[in-house]
């Protein structure tokens, strides 16, 4: 190993974006990113979307290194204009399973991809079939670890908000209508905004629905409630 | 003579021109600047553990297998109440695996793989005991960069009886009665030591023979154990049903979820 290491892997990461929290609800996904990449403890660029549209049936979210998540991109885009030559849409389960192989391959050789990816996403035969539409939320670590689940905060937020998130989605017993979904993400987002230094209150909600297919969120706003702010001594 | 002198100074001149560059090679591979701290955070640990538990039991013409379905980051922090620990390979082989869960991924896929294409060149299923040794090679090949799993390979073997091959990271295998593996190993392991192998039990007692439904409710006791006192145990016991003879039987139980 050289004084060089650095450069030739990332194993410090530098950009990079923070929590995303998904949620499953009757018919699709919603996921939730911040509008911030960071810079160590620096919001360094602000208005940058963490979200990717794969096509009209995948999304992907990340959380971690804004440069390997842009590669990753063009590494995404050649594998769906490899299946359109084949003239397929790649699905999310397909996605997951690439995704998951290159990361834990990355991850052999001692160079991994620093991300936490989400792909979610709705199959193309179940977007036909209304009754038993099952969407698709997939995880993957940077150590190729993935698993699926129908409900995720990754990066701080699993500390913070998984069980947040997961005792709403009983309440509902796993059938949340989309508004409802999307409280609850806002909601999460502000519990994180008051822990998590690095989230913003800048954000958007993507969503993937066996109607409309992926559409991505516009960017909004929440301030949230600091009066508690003046109670804290640390606090100037 | 000035011919000679040239030829002397030279060969000086290469070999400071080497000496040099073998001294700039060392500075740069450890500069003084990099310390031990440096060189500790620099380190990357292609390794996380998911814990869980998983166990199996063997029979006269039984095999069963189980594991716990919670997945955890650093031991207290749950990723997935729902997490996929054992692989039914075929109607005889099942593969229960616990550790880092990115190699139990790959591992399962490089096994079903060889299965698959064990069945498109001899036209049959494989049986547990090839199985077990492929497992092993498998293992052993990774020798310098292991799988960092504990596996259980259990199934039904050419004879009909249950078996259960246990491994270590790096292919070291051995066929047990019973075996388990993962973070409640140290606590699942006694008490079937003592109500399977009867380890504790004085010559001329009787000792009960292990029926089937004996072992299964054995492995829920010692799962329901293991989650009372180890944290990333818990949320659903998995448990598959091999038995000669029968189609293979899978049931989700419920476990604690705190």
């Amino acid at each position: 190993m050289d004084s060089h290491e650095e450069v030739k892997a990332t194993l410090n990461p530098t950009c990079t974006g923070t929590s995303v929290i998904a949620l499953q609800y009757k018919t699709g996904v919603v996921v939730l990113t911040d509008r911030v990449v960071s810079y160590g403890k620096m919001a360094r660029y602000k208005n940058v979307s963490r979200q990717y549209k794969v096509n009209e049936n995948v999304l992907v979210a990340f959380g971690g290194d804004h440069a390997d998540f842009h590669w990753l991109q063009n590494v995404i885009e050649r594998q769906v204009l490899l299946w359109k030559r084949f003239d397929q849409d790649i699905g999310p389960k397909a996605l997951h399973g690439y995704l998951t192989s290159l990361l834990y391959g990355r991850r052999c050789q001692m160079n991994p991809v620093w991300n936490t990816l989400i792909v979610a996403g709705i199959e193309e035969e179940e977007k036909k079939n209304k009754e038993t539409s099952t969407p698709f939320i997939g995880i993957i670590t940077q150590k190729g670890c993935a698993y699926q689940v129908k409900h995720v905060a990754t990066g701080l937020g699993a500390f913070l908000l998984n069980q947040a998130v997961e005792d709403e989605w009983r309440k509902s017993g796993g059938e949340l209508t989309r508004e409802q979904a999307e409280q609850v993400l806002r909601k999460s987002l502000e519990l994180s905004l008051y822990h998590d230094c690095v989230a913003d209150n800048e954000f958007e909600i993507g969503r993937v629905d066996s109607q409309d297919g992926v559409v991505l969120g516009k960017e909004e706003k929440v301030i949230g409630d600091w009066s508690i702010a003046e109670t804290n001594c640390q606090y100037e | 003579m000035a011919c000679f002198n040239g030829i002397t100074a030279s060969a000086d001149a290469t070999n400071q021109m080497h000496s040099f560059k073998q001294a700039m090679r060392e500075v740069s591979a450890k500069p003084d600047w990099l310390s031990a701290r440096h060189i500790e955070r620099q380190r990357w640990n292609p390794y996380s553990m998911e814990g869980g538990s998983t166990c199996a039991i063997s029979g006269d013409n039984f095999a069963i297998v189980a594991s716990d379905t919670r997945m955890t980051a650093n031991d207290i922090n749950i990723l997935t109440r729902d997490a996929e620990k054992i692989q039914v390979l075929n109607d005889s082989i099942i593969l229960t695996t616990s550790g880092f869960y990115g190699d139990v991924l790959q591992l399962t896929k490089v096994l079903q793989s060889r299965l698959h294409k064990y069945r498109f060149d001899y036209r049959a299923d494989m049986s547990v005991d090839l199985c077990a040794e492929l497992l092993s090679r498998n293992l052993y090949y990774r020798r310098f960069f292991p799988y960092y799993t504990g596996a259980i390979l259990a199934g039904i073997d050419e004879h009909g009886k249950g078996a259960v091959f246990s491994y270590d990271p790096i292919g070291c295998i051995e066929r047990l009665g019973y075996s388990a593996s993962g973070a409640a190993e140290p606590m699942i392991i006694p008490f079937l030591d003592c109500q399977i192998g009867h380890v504790t039990l004085d010559e001329g007692y009787e000792k009960p023979a292990l029926t089937m439904e004996r072992a299964i409710s054995l492995m829920k006791d010692s799962f329901r154990g293991a989650a009372e006192r180890e944290i990333s145990t818990g949320d659903k016991i998995h448990l598959v049903i091999a038995e000669a003879g029968k189609p293979i039987v899978q049931k989700f139980l419920p476990l604690r979820e705190d």
